[in-house]
């Protein structure tokens, strides 16, 4: 009755309160809260592949970048979507999009070591390219117990 | 009527009454809002990552994340766009005014065409700026009088021309104590203004006072009177001039070029270009949704506070240059003056807390309405209105008032002097950051009242050309007391600043997990300190607050993001 009560009543409706002073918290919020940029592990990294969780996170050389405005490119289905919660450096740096290129992330972060500089150096332009397209949004570091 | 039968006719009518209401909401009301709930609660765009002790980023809903901000008009020549500067946007101007013939009407009632406007302009670059080889003009004086707006347009045509960018407006808000060094000419209001300059008259090679009438207060000594000249002296024997000439260079090459130098009365001077009022013009046209576009049958009003005048200065160019460019005409009243013939056939109404109470008491004063049909009437248009629908049942039958389609009420924060003096010095957040403010129930009862639309705008005079935020066109709803109580909702940034929150150590009961903090803006309207050193003191609060890379913290400003992506500053 609340429509036909508030115009014989003189009463009004009132919205939700987005501002959560009032104690409630709207169900949606702890859904999109943004993560804060600091240290990512390969474990903590991996769930932001664009499908466990809508944001897509790519590491390149030890940094991770935010590539969720790249979706058709790095989400479910698109051409990259191997890389997406993960390291690519080494699928960048050789140009494959391979599964073989990328480890999961119970493994010690790829160093590179068996790469020639070549590859390398492909690798650094990519990270070039990722740091002038999307946002930096922390670092990639091993995990004691996992990753060594 | 057996009991039995009582009892079904009760859930029979219970049971309709249900139904009527579930229908009416979910199918009539759904269907007639203005704007669904799902775009109320996402009114701005998010970033997915935030940095510790700071909330994400936050920008209006029409600027994706990884898009440019708002930045110019996106004027194409040939291939190549540019954003654009005030040559480009006076002559669309006057081109469009041969055809429409627009007029502003000024704070003296008289009413001028644009071409006047443009003959008076052009008549003072050659009796003034070229005669005198002006470096700047100090205009102490308001842009809401014919003088003020003219001297104004005169120099930023001319400090674009000239190749070295003399003839540089410099708006002051009282008459220099100290020596403005650039300043050559000084605008002044009145007599009495002269007389507080004080023997500071040698400093200029010209003084123009814009007071016509003779008065007991003009000195009669000639020697005093010899770098002084009036208005009418100088202005006369212009001409209409209904064309303007201009070439627009093929690349953006003057944007960066100054538009003018603001100072206030503690003598901090910040200066904007080219490419802050063409974002800020270009924002505002942005503001009108599809169907309520700006066009030539628009005319705006500003009311002007009279003991804010060249305060104001700043904040009137981009909505006058942008109902300007479509074709329509401009106004301005002072708000001692208001009545309602001097509103008459205005479309947007631009005004303080103060003066839209004074408009509604006058209406009600003059109209009175006490039926118990007009307060049925009264109950059921705000009603529909928290349910987001726009009504016109109670507007008042004001001849006046028919016209007016939004009123833009502004919001202007007090506490600017912490910002400018960007000491690094961060206080504890104190009640009253912004001068009046009303609850979500009265902005509907105006709506109610005028039957027109009504944005909520926050200003922060004298650093940022424009609004910081504004509320959504058709947002009508209705808070919750405690957060009425406690903040006021100012809508989401304009699309040419994006924003966010930072903790702050002298403010700890202000959670950033809850999006609560001291507010931070970035983007293109944002004016720049003029001296080394407040530049070199900006730049290290900006690294030390807000971890540089261009973000501004609005020293003193605190407030919280909703979850529908509004700014709402604690009250």
């Amino acid at each position: 009755m609340s429509f036909f009560s508030n115009v014989l009543f003189g009463g009004v409706k009132e919205s939700d309160d987005p501002t959560g002073l009032s104690g409630n918290v709207q169900a949606n919020e702890a859904v999109n809260e943004p993560i804060v940029e600091g240290v990512f592990h390969p474990r903590t990294l991996y769930k932001f592949n664009g499908h466990d969780d809508e944001k897509i996170f790519i590491a390149v050389l030890g940094k991770v970048y935010d590539c969720s405005a790249g979706r058709s490119f790095y989400g479910p289905s698109g051409p990259y979507s191997n890389f997406a919660g993960r390291d690519a450096s080494r699928g960048l740096g050789l140009n494959s999009f391979d599964m073989e290129c990328v480890r999961d992330w119970d493994q010690p972060i790829d160093d590179l070591s068996d790469l020639p500089p070549k590859a390398v150096d492909a690798a650094r332009e990519w990270q070039d390219y990722f740091a002038k397209k999307y946002p930096c949004i922390g670092t990639l570091e091993p995990e004691a117990g996992v990753n060594y | 009527m057996s009991f039995k039968s009582w009892c079904e006719l009760i859930i029979t009518i219970f049971l309709l009454a249900w139904g009527a209401n579930f229908l009416f909401i979910k199918v009539i009301i759904n269907n007639k809002r203005d704007l669904s709930d799902i775009a109320l609660n996402e009114q701005s765009n998010i970033t997915s990552v935030r940095k510790k002790n700071e909330t994400a980023l936050y920008r209006n809903f029409l600027v994706p994340i990884g898009f440019p901000l708002t930045t110019g008009l996106g004027l194409s020549l040939g291939y190549k766009i540019r954003n654009g500067n005030f040559m480009d946007v006076w002559k669309a101007i006057m081109d469009v005014t041969i055809e429409k013939n627009n007029y502003i009407k000024f704070n003296n009632r008289k009413k001028y065409t644009l071409s006047q406007i443009n003959g008076a302009a052009n008549h003072i670059i050659k009796e003034v700026y070229e005669k005198y080889d002006v470096n700047e003009v100090g205009v102490n004086i308001s842009v809401s009088s014919f003088e003020g707006f003219v001297i104004s347009i005169a120099s930023m045509i001319h400090s674009i021309r000239n190749s070295e960018g003399k003839g540089l407006m410099h708006y002051l808000t009282s008459v220099p104590r100290q020596r403005l060094s650039k300043v050559d000419v000084l605008v002044i209001d009145s007599w009495q203004s002269f007389r507080m300059l004080n023997k500071s008259e040698e400093w200029y090679k010209l003084i123009i006072v814009c007071d016509n009438n003779e008065n007991v207060l003009k000195p009669k000594d000639s020697k005093t009177l010899k770098n002084v000249k009036t208005w009418s002296e100088i202005i006369r024997n212009y001409t209409e001039e209904p064309k303007f000439e201009y070439d627009p260079p093929t690349d953006n090459a003057d944007e960066l070029k100054l538009l003018l130098n603001i100072t206030t009365s503690s003598n901090e001077t910040t200066s904007f270009n080219q490419l802050n009022l063409v974002s800020s013009i270009s924002a505002f046209i942005k503001t009108f949704p599809l169907d309520n576009e700006l066009s030539s049958r628009d005319i705006i009003t500003e009311i002007c506070d009279p003991f804010s005048l060249t305060k104001k200065n700043l904040q009137v160019w981009s909505k006058v240059l942008s109902v300007l460019l479509h074709g329509g005409s401009a106004q301005f009243i002072l708000d001692k003056e208001i009545d309602l013939d001097a509103i008459n056939d205005t479309t947007l109404l631009i005004a303080n807390p103060k003066a839209l109470s004074d408009i509604a008491k006058t209406i009600k004063d003059k109209y009175p309405s006490s039926s118990l049909f007009s307060s049925i009437n009264q109950s059921f248009s705000t009603t529909l209105l928290s349910e987001g629908i726009m009504n016109k049942l109670s507007k008042l039958n004001v001849p006046q008032l028919q016209r007016l389609r939004s009123i833009y009420l502004a919001e202007e924060l007090i506490n600017e002097t912490h910002i400018l003096s960007f000491d690094g010095k961060i206080p504890k957040r104190t009640k009253g950051q912004i001068k009046e403010k009303f609850t979500t129930t009265k902005l509907n009862y105006f709506r109610s009242l005028f039957g027109c639309r009504l944005v909520v705008e926050l200003y922060c005079p004298y650093i940022i050309m424009g609004p910081i935020s504004q509320t959504n066109f058709y947002d009508y709803r209705i808070f919750p007391k405690v957060v009425d109580e406690n903040v006021t909702c100012v809508g989401s940034m304009t699309t040419t600043l994006e924003g966010k929150i930072v903790q702050t150590e002298e403010n700890s009961e202000l959670d950033i997990e809850n999006r609560q903090g001291m507010l931070c803006v970035r983007g293109f309207t944002i004016g720049r300190p003029v001296t080394e050193k407040r530049l070199q003191d900006a730049s290290t609060m900006s690294t030390n607050i807000a971890g540089g890379e261009g973000w501004i913290p609005l020293v003193g400003v605190f407030g919280l993001w909703g979850q529908d992506g509004c700014l709402y500053i604690y009250n």
